[in-house]
């Protein structure tokens, strides 16, 4: 356990950096910089994602027609530029697996964690940072496996995102082998990866606060991260214990998926949504924290009601666990079991209505500063609730037979996805951008990126809403195939075109943040007048973080307070009152 | 635990053992039922093996054995409900 005593220890050494460049930029044990290799890492993955949407969306928008530059891929894929129907799977596939396991959840948690939970608490770093390290370059390894599937024979896995078997298990069924493999591979180094970070996270949160940051004066981005940590070490392995099992079917012969064997496909929905349930709120807590963080802060206000943020997160990590059914209500669940789920699916809306009650609250009658990441934590209350509301339709059972498979679950995950946890990844990014690299942003640029994807991506993504009701199913190689499609087709074109401007919306932010790396304006040492730890140091901060190891007297959210003058109050600056002599940190109070 | 011989190689020993009686009791032909119950117990020695001493948890305070066995519910509720979906 690291007492006091100890980081004060690391302390001494944290400022003589005479590390060489392999060591602090490379094979680097310090927290932050592992925090900005896996946002280069996830920035990069994020556009691999982006790019197979792309394609995806010319095919359903223009079945058929050759893609423009469709000449640089291999005949097996695209001859003559059009889009087979197998490599069309695959694209769907691998388009889902880069966004979900290697953009969003990295960019959340192997970012975000990895740079703030150290910092907002007073620590010098990570409780275990060479396990730090080990993750981050897990990371990177299962990245380039899931990359390489691309280049084997049959192609990468084009079972879905949730390769359900026995679709994913008997090669003949897919037309895919090794590319199947090596995403099963890729997948458990992965989550040996965030195996790693989580036991770290857990550990850094629960033995390594500074002195005076109790429990409860932790920001809600600590809260969320450290919940979603808890999620993940006990999620994880159940995902990572089904894919040996798969690999053995498809590889030695066992038959725990195959029905003609004895096996039961139905066991993989099971133990794939007993993880990816829980995966879904390690998708959006670590967004609804940081945004807590941020609509604080550019409402001037402190948030409303703390305590039931801190609880409602905890009770949706605990009810996440039990509604893992919702996803297989058409897989002829006994309907007891399908109308608990539902139930049990449909208490979630409490804590999480608790939520958005408490961000809106937050923002009444504050002084709103519409900054660029609080423009972005906006919109993320925005479309996460559109997003919630369209869930509240698929935990209804009855009415999922209809929509379930069709573009309105296209819809709904992408309104949470990209609407909630993406906004809020952009809100975090131009927010801590002054603190990981010592220069601000430009504001009229990240305005006008907001501005460009807010709209461009409700043009995409709204309109789904309408053709799933209509029926049009999601995962299509050719809509028109069939008649009663047809007459959504110019709903498609518009959808795609749509897509093609938000993908181009997305230059702004590209150039902004490699501009801004060496040309933007000098950052201060608390731009955005907030209350956290990490805004006491140095932008960016040295190695090991803090000159001496800060005390902390109050919570992260004193904005407006009537004590001082200015309209903040940091959490280390006492005022007459409070005790100057630092508490004995008490690890778990 | 310091100054004291470790058991790491015995604990080894003994996962190695039960692994291979395992692998006998699936191919000595009892009843499939049987079978089942008897490799569910063999297993459950093995994790308490690994989780007490690979783990540690038999040398730590109690809280956090506790906290370790708080998630045992939800494996149980995921193979109940399995167990009702098969039982159909």
């Amino acid at each position: 356990m690291a007492t006091v005593e100890a980081v004060a220890g690391q302390m001494a050494h944290a400022h003589h950096d005479d590390r060489s460049f392999l060591r602090r930029y490379i094979f680097s044990t310090d927290h932050k910089m592992i925090g900005i290799q896996f946002l280069f890492a996830c920035l990069f993955f994020l556009l691999v994602g982006g790019l197979l949407a792309m394609l995806i969306r010319w095919q359903v928008a223009f079945p058929g027609k050759p893609l423009p530059f469709g000449g640089i891929f291999p005949e097996t894929m695209a001859p003559n530029g059009i889009i087979l129907p197998e490599f069309y799977n695959a694209l769907v596939t691998m388009h889902g697996t880069f966004m979900i396991f290697f953009a969003i959840m990295p960019l959340l948690v192997g970012v975000y964690a990895n740079y703030l939970i150290p910092l907002k608490l007073g620590a010098p770093d990570m409780a275990f940072p060479r396990l730090n390290m080990m993750s981050f370059w897990l990371f990177v390894s299962s990245g380039i496996i899931m990359l390489a599937s691309f280049f084997v024979e049959g192609g990468p896995s084009a079972a879905g995102w949730t390769v359900y078997a026995p679709l994913s298990a008997v090669p003949e069924y897919s037309g895919v082998s090794a590319g199947q493999q090596l995403w099963i591979v890729s997948i458990v180094f992965f989550a040996a990866s965030s195996l790693l970070g989580s036991v770290n996270y857990i550990t850094t949160v629960i033995n390594m606060r500074a002195p005076g940051m109790t429990l409860f004066r932790m920001p809600l981005s600590i809260w969320s991260l450290f919940i979603t940590a808890i999620l993940a070490l006990l999620a994880v392995p159940i995902l990572a214990g089904a894919l040996v099992m798969l690999l053995f079917d498809q590889t030695i012969g066992t038959t725990f998926f195959l029905p003609e064997h004895g096996g039961q496909p139905l066991l993989w929905q099971h133990l794939f949504w007993f993880f990816g349930h829980p995966e879904v709120y390690i998708l959006i807590l670590p967004a609804m924290g940081m945004v807590s963080d941020i609509i604080a802060n550019g409402s001037r206000k402190p948030i409303f009601g703390y305590h039931s943020m801190v609880f409602a997160i905890a009770g949706i990590a605990f009810l996440g666990w039990i509604v893992w059914g919702h996803h297989m209500f058409q897989s002829g669940m006994n309907p007891l079991l399908g109308t608990s789920f539902m139930v049990s699916t449909m208490a979630i809306a409490v804590p999480t209505a608790i939520k958005v009650c408490n961000w809106l609250a937050t923002m009444w009658r504050g002084n709103i500063q519409f900054h660029t990441p609080m423009l972005n934590a906006t919109a993320f209350v925005a479309m996460f609730t559109v997003g919630g509301l369209s869930g509240i339709f698929m935990a209804s059972n009855s009415l999922d037979i209809f929509i379930h498979d069709t573009y309105f679950i296209v819809a709904h995950i992408h309104y949470v996805l990209f609407g909630g946890s993406l906004f809020a990844i952009f809100a975090a990014i131009y927010f801590w951008y002054p603190k990981m690299f010592g220069r601000m942003m430009n504001e009229t640029w990240g305005k006008v990126h907001f501005a460009l994807t807010f709209v461009f991506y409700n043009l995409v993504f709204f309109p789904m809403h309408i053709i799933g009701i209509g029926g049009h199913m999601r995962r299509i190689y050719d809509p028109t195939q069939y008649t009663f499609m047809q007459p959504m087709q110019p709903m498609n074109r518009f959808i795609t075109i749509s897509a093609f401007l938000l993908f181009v919306s997305q230059i702004p932010f590209v150039i902004n943040f490699f501009w801004s790396l060496f040309k933007g304006k000098k950052a201060e040492i608390n731009p955005w007048r907030d209350n956290g730890l990490e805004w006491t140091v140095p932008s960016p901060p040295a190695h090991g973080n803090f000159e001496i190891t800060p005390t902390v007297y109050r919570g992260p959210y004193e904005f407006s307070s009537p004590e001082v003058d200015e309209d903040f109050l940091p959490q280390t600056t006492p005022l007459n009152g409070d005790r100057r002599t630092a508490p004995e940190q008490v690890p778990g109070d | 635990m310091e100054g004291k011989k470790q058991p790491y190689m015995f604990i080894f020993g003994a996962l190695a053992v039960l692994t291979v009686v395992e692998v006998g009791v699936a191919f000595i032909g009892l009843p499939r039922t049987l079978t089942i119950w008897v490799l569910v117990f063999l297993a459950v020695w093995k994790a308490l093996l690994v989780a007490l001493y690979f783990m540690h948890l038999k040398f730590e305070p109690l809280r956090l054995v506790l906290l370790a066995a708080a998630p045992l519910p939800l494996p149980f509720v995921l193979v109940l409900i399995v167990l009702v979906e098969y039982a159909r």
